[in-house]
């Protein structure tokens, strides 16, 4: 090689050297796109947020069905990764799904190839528990004015609710409180949530999330902003609960984009309520990442009935290639449907319930939960979700509403004290 | 009293700077040795230590596919940005005023062009071009644009160095019988070959480094930097254990190039001094 370089530079013809950079020119692309096209090659992959699939349950699925998996951030991100054939099955919300149905991403579902015994979108909605039936039926895919089925584009995953989780003696005012009204009025104005030295409380810094609450309490119980609502409008709302805070002092509550770090925060005592999803808030009660005992009478929920309900389900690319949509069908059966309360814990349902600790949908595994889970009912209390009304379902907003919101966040953020 | 602590403070200022920059790698290399909690997080207060962490990484399929991504990537990509970059220099040096001024700008304008920039820019460009033709985006986009984003880098570095090469040495080559392509070769880039390394280093750490472009082109290639940016809930274990275990790399392999450097100057030194005896005529070194 050495003798053939030395040859090459100590050459006085140009000749060679011309025809090495032609060949170089043609064959480093080749290289390239052959590594491109059969390296490491991921040709059926599942997007999904981070954390919300058990680790043993995605080594089952990649080594049984060749599954790879990919995640992002938010849910907007999630439609880049289906118009980019990035991934072939990816998790959404109820309302996301609506929006990709109308760009033409999604591809509607043939029950019959679950395997489970069920023909039609229409006799699986049985599976699923009362709240999820309520969302499922609750939204107009097509626009033609008549509420439809998302099981016709979605299997269900996991179902959320939003809700304020507090420390120490049960306030039993706040336990009491029927909606976000009456627990903003007790939170605002007990001494437990008065911050000393650092704030007391701590929410999920998401704009969307925490304007349903002040949106329900001056909507009467609506927690969507309106179309095109301007960013005076959407600021006043929050200033009604930015107002209510700051009753509390300067520097009261605290906002955190991580999810798991509000959770801990509640989790080690750092702070005396927060604002949190009750999935989170399960894994809250169980003393966090470090798996701090707590006692039962040290951990309290409530739930509005005017709380924020999301629904995650799963869709299927409409670019899917055919091999890809058969072993997809059977993946999401095994997944999310396949539930066996004679031995459940065989069942890969269960293995990721167990890890991902959310409010499952299929009926049967709802119910085995409630029964024989939970240790004490106040970890029942946050699984349960059962007040579901169209007002507390979140709708798809447009980009200049969503823009504003953001807007509007700022400026709430900055009227805090 | 207070001249003795300036005094310590001019001999240890830079001591304690570099104390501030590399603490936080070593918390990072102490975590690292922390069992993780039951969702694979980090956990301040963990109730057990040991060498879990790293026995799961090396068992993770999707980190050890992503790693093995990352490594074809700048496998590919480096060599062809110092080349370029390379015969850039030299060929901007060997030409008129004009076009280092503009090769200069137009290198400085791909760096401080924000990244999301470039990322957009170039995921347009695929969209139209290679999408367009039916493919996907994968390691050729990926590989692509960072060649695109990297050379700028390697071309700044490795042209202040070819700037102090004298022209006359070209010319004594070519008189002594050498032809452009041998003195570029054996003339040219041994000259260049501190700036060239250097510049290898830093496109290497770029490539491995870069999420932006990545993740903005990457189809449904996964590379270490997107599996570690899209962590939203919790700092994950195995993302600890292997910033950990490059952080030991770095260190060994610094220590050993610090050591080697060391005991060569040293010869050198030690060279010099017996040669300087010996021309005093002062005997010979053994009897100092």
């Amino acid at each position: 090689m050495k003798k053939i370089f030395n040859k090459l530079i100590n050459t006085n013809s140009k000749k060679y050297w011309i025809i090495g950079l032609i060949v170089a020119i043609i064959l480093v692309p080749i290289i390239l796109l052959s590594v491109s096209l059969t390296v490491n090659k991921r040709d059926f992959v599942l997007a999904n947020y981070q954390s919300y699939i058990s680790p043993s349950v995605e080594k089952k699925l990649a080594k049984e069905y060749g599954l790879s998996f990919d995640s992002f951030e938010t849910v907007e991100n999630a439609k880049k990764l289906l118009s980019s054939n990035t991934a072939d099955i990816v998790a959404t919300t109820s309302y996301e799904l609506v929006n990709w149905y109308n760009d033409g991403l999604i591809q509607k579902l043939d029950w019959s190839k679950f395997n489970i015994g069920i023909d039609s979108a229409a006799d699986a909605l049985n599976l699923f528990t009362d709240s999820v039936q309520t969302i499922l039926q609750n939204f107009d895919i097509d626009g033609d004015g008549n509420k439809d089925n998302l099981l016709e584009y979605g299997i269900p995953y996991f179902i959320q609710d939003f809700i304020f989780a507090y420390r120490g003696s049960e306030i039993t005012e706040l336990t009491n409180a029927q909606n976000w009204s009456q627990a903003i009025e007790v939170i605002s104005n007990h001494d437990r949530f008065k911050p000393d030295s650092k704030p007391k409380l701590i929410a999920v810094d998401d704009a969307r999330t925490m304007y349903s609450i002040p949106s329900a309490m001056e909507k009467n119980g609506d927690i969507n902003p309106h179309k095109n609502e301007t960013i005076e409008s959407l600021s006043n709302t929050l200033y009604k609960l930015s107002d209510s805070i700051n009753k509390l002092g300067n520097n009261a509550i605290k906002f955190n984009a991580d999810a798991n770090a509000v959770l801990n925060d509640l989790a080690t005592n750092n702070v005396n309520g927060a604002f949190l999803f009750n999935g989170d808030a399960l894994y809250a009660s169980y003393g966090g990442d470090d798996e701090i005992v707590i006692n039962d009478d040290d951990f309290h929920i409530v739930k509005p009935n005017d709380a924020l309900v999301a629904l995650d389900l799963f869709v299927f690319n409409k670019n899917m290639t055919n091999d890809n949509l058969n072993k997809a069908y059977q993946v999401i059966s095994e997944l999310c449907l396949n539930f066996n309360d004679s031995n459940p814990e065989d069942t890969m349902v269960y293995e990721n319930f167990d890890y991902v600790n959310y409010t499952c949908t299929l009926q049967s595994l709802y119910e085995y939960v409630k029964s024989n889970y939970f240790d004490n009912q106040v970890q029942e209390q946050i699984f349960e979700i059962s007040n579901v009304n169209s007002n507390s379902l979140e709708v798809s907003i447009d980009n200049i509403t969503k823009s504003n919101l953001s807007f509007a966040w700022i400026n709430f953020k900055n009227k805090l004290h | 009293m207070k001249s003795n602590f300036s005094k310590w403070l001019k001999k240890s200022y830079i001591a304690i700077l570099l104390l501030i920059i590399y603490v936080p790698l070593v918390f990072t290399v102490i975590w690292s040795f922390a069992n993780e909690s039951a969702k694979g997080n980090i956990v301040p207060n963990p109730d057990s230590w040991g060498f879990q962490n790293y026995l799961t990484l090396f068992t993770d399929n999707e980190f050890l596919n992503s790693l093995l991504n990352t490594l074809i990537i700048v496998l590919f990509v480096t060599p062809i940005s110092v080349s370029i970059a390379t015969i850039t220099c030299y060929a901007v040096w060997n030409n008129k005023k004009s076009f280092e001024t503009v090769n200069q700008g137009l290198s400085k304008i791909s760096m401080v062009n924000p990244e999301i920039i470039t990322g957009i820019s170039l995921t347009l460009l695929f969209a139209s071009t290679w999408l367009a033709i039916g493919l996907d985006m994968g390691f050729f986009t990926i590989i692509l644009s960072h060649i695109s984003f990297c050379t700028p880098y390697a071309i700044i570095t490795i042209y202040p160095r070819m700037q102090k090469f004298k022209k006359n040495l070209i010319d004594a080559s070519k008189d002594l019988g050498y032809s452009g392509i041998k003195t570029f070769f054996n003339i040219v880039i041994p000259y260049l070959m501190p700036s060239i390394v250097g510049a290898i280093a830093l496109v290497v750490v770029m490539s491995f480094d870069d999420f932006i472009i990545t993740n903005l082109v990457r189809g449904r290639v996964n590379t270490v930097s997107t599996e570690m940016y899209l962590m939203t809930k919790g700092i994950k274990a195995w993302a600890v254990s292997f910033a950990s275990i490059l952080i030991i790399i770095f260190i060994i392999f610094i220590s050993i190039k610090s050591f080697i450097l060391y005991r060569k100057n040293k010869k050198q030194k030690d060279k010099q001094i017996s040669k300087m005896f010996k021309i005093k005529g002062i005997g010979n070194e053994k009897n100092i």
